[in-house]
């Protein structure tokens, strides 16, 4: 555990000396801004509803701009090398670039806490849903990264592990809409995979069990694929 | 201290090394020496525990690499071909960082990585960020890296590599004060640099060892002919007759611009019938003068080349650079001989050039 506390602690240092991080949180922050104006002025209940909806989507834009670099720029500088020769298990190392990867989304929500506070002195917002709808940003965003740290481990090249990793989430995001197409079981599943479908439900107050399982699977089965990743330096 | 015995990893189809074997004593410094591709990086990966061998076994202070993975890590450091630096760090909070994750102590933490910067002679540059440093201190923060948890095996992956000649030789000095306390192992493609530094020498080309033992015996090995290199006055045509003739002396070749009446000649003997005596007498009976007189013997490049000769035509044929391509002598040129120049055979004594350069002379 304190391993992975070494190197998450490191994977911190670096995501705030590069402006890599600080730019991301920004701009996230500039368009989340935007759209809580617009629909401050069009939307007449003191609610983040709608503009959880549009955080979800903003994020996954972002999200993978956080995670990048992570393995990719390892593999390219050579540092990897001194992390697989160092006593870590690959377990650690993976588990620490995660939790460095979410301790910068974790800014980006604080940063949104502004929002609800606007709410508040401007009306009375339910803090109910609001809580539920963090939650449920919380799940859908540590999805995000896990995958942009899955696809950097695949990869030496940053650009490749952003574009990678935004296409993989677009796609999961919207296999939702498969559930348009006439009803047979393939579609029910893969509407069920869909990330997008498991996160009204937070946003309109409602926590489902079924959903917060669906999501942290989610990410204990990508971890799991992005260990098996840098592991398959072994049997290449 | 490392046992090898067997170990093979493959790329696709290519074998990377294959069926590689040796061991490394405790308080040895070994070189691996060969051109590009030869598998030394490949090597020194299994041995860190980067990637497990495909076939064999290899154990490091009595532990497997691939079973007590962990327990192997803790005893190496490793400097690879190419640092692993995070650039955006401050040598301090990586040297700091790189020894926390090789279990040093959290109260010895400070206390280590101050040591190992005054040992690399990093102090001034405690609060620099990496990506600002030169090659050459780049270097050392990778040596500190692979000391700062004081591991008993020390593998460096050409740790000379893109440094200039004052560098080349600081690096090698520590080297070889670490050579008092360490077991190392280190790679290299520079000739001079291994008999300076290592105690025994390990040869690769294509995957395998084509010769290992101690600098000293790997030249012993084909030191079947010696070179006597000297310097008269007088005829030289003459004095290349005239030396054919004693006993012992296989062959005599002339250099070529010889200065004034200053002529250099060079004689191979073999070792057993040591001419010297004869040689000296039967010019100064013939009234020549005698102006120097030495002997050279092979040198390790002339073994080197000679292996990787043999070795490359019978092997894998394609996907190899040239050797003397790749082959660079050392910047320092200590022991250097002109690279490729390969041993006459006896039949050459004497021969056209000779006779013609010295008519021109006369
Ligand atoms: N990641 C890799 N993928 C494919 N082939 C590789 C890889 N790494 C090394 N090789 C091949 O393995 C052989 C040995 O390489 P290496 O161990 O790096 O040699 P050296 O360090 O002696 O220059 C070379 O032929 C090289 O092309
Ligand atoms: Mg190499």
């Amino acid at each position: 555990m304190k391993k992975v506390f070494y190197v998450w602690q490191r994977e911190v240092i670096s995501l705030f000396t590069s402006p890599v991080g600080y730019v991301a949180v920004a701009a996230l922050t500039l368009i989340n801004s935007f759209f809580f104006w617009l629909i401050a002025k069009s939307w007449p209940f003191a609610s983040m509803q709608p503009l959880f909806g549009n955080m979800s989507i903003t994020l996954l834009f972002f999200a993978p701009a956080f995670t990048m670099r992570q393995l990719a720029e390892e593999k390219r500088s050579g540092t990897m090398e001194l992390l697989f020769t160092a006593p870590l298990t690959d377990v650690q190392v993976v588990l620490g670039k995660y939790l460095g990867a979410f301790t910068l989304f974790l800014f980006s929500v604080v940063a949104s806490w502004i929002y609800p506070a606007f709410l508040a002195i401007y009306g009375s917002p339910d803090f109910g849903p609001i809580a539920a709808g963090y939650l449920g940003l919380l799940l859908i965003g540590g999805c995000y990264l896990v995958v942009g740290l899955f696809v950097s481990s695949l990869t030496k090249n940053q650009i490749v592990a952003f574009i990678g990793s935004l296409g993989i989430l677009l796609v999961i995001f919207f296999l939702e809409a498969a559930i348009q197409l006439p009803d047979n079981w393939m579609m029910s599943v893969l509407a069920y995979l869909s990330l997008s479908s498991h996160f009204m439900p937070f946003t309109k107050g409602l926590i489902d069990l079924g959903d917060v399982v669906f999501y942290v699977s989610f990410i204990a089965f990508f971890l799991f694929a992005t260990v098996r990743s840098v592991e398959s330096r072994k049997w290449r | 201290m490392i046992e090898v015995e067997g170990i093979s990893k493959r790329y696709g189809d290519l074998y990377a090394i294959r069926d590689l074997s040796f061991s490394v004593e405790k308080g040895d410094v070994v070189g691996f020496l060969g051109p590009n591709g030869a598998g030394k990086t490949t090597t020194m990966r299994i041995l860190t525990c980067f990637f497990p061998p495909a076939e064999g076994k290899a154990r490091v202070a009595g532990y497997d690499v691939f079973d007590d993975s962990l327990e192997v890590r803790r005893r190496i450091g490793y400097l690879p071909e190419n640092p692993p630096l995070y650039s955006d760090m401050t040598v301090r909070g990586y040297l700091r960082f790189a020894a926390k994750i090789r279990d040093v102590p959290s109260r010895q933490v400070t206390k280590r990585v101050s040591e190992v910067m005054g040992r690399c002679g990093l102090e001034k540059m405690d609060e620099r960020l990496i990506g600002h440093l030169s090659k050459g201190y780049r270097q050392r923060v990778g040596l500190a890296q692979a000391l700062v948890h004081d591991p008993p095996v020390l593998i460096l992956d050409e740790p000379t590599r893109g440094l200039d000649p004052a560098q080349i030789i600081e690096v090698r000095e520590l080297m070889r004060s670490l050579s008092q306390e360490h077991t190392i192992i280190l790679s290299t493609h520079i000739l001079p640099e291994v008999s300076q530094v290592c105690k025994s020498v390990a040869i690769l080309s294509n995957g395998r060892i084509v010769a290992s033992g101690t600098p000293e015996n790997l030249q012993a090995g084909v030191e079947a002919v010696c070179h006597l290199d000297l310097q008269i006055s007088g005829s030289m045509s003459g004095a290349a007759e005239l030396l054919s003739k004693v006993s012992g002396v296989l062959s005599v070749r002339t250099d070529p611009a010889p200065e004034g009446a200053v002529a250099a000649l060079t004689l191979d003997y073999l070792p057993e019938e040591d001419p010297r005596q004869e040689v000296a007498r039967a010019l100064v009976n013939a009234g020549f003068g005698l102006l120097e007189m030495s002997t050279r013997g092979v040198s390790l490049e002339d073994v080197y080349l000679r292996l990787l000769k043999s070795s490359a035509g019978r092997e894998w044929a394609g996907g190899e650079p040239p050797i003397e391509e790749s082959l660079q002598s050392g910047s320092t040129g200590e022991e250097a001989v002109s690279g490729g120049e390969e041993l006459p055979e006896a039949d050459e004594a004497v021969s056209g050039p000779v006779a013609r350069e010295a008519e021109v002379k006369a």
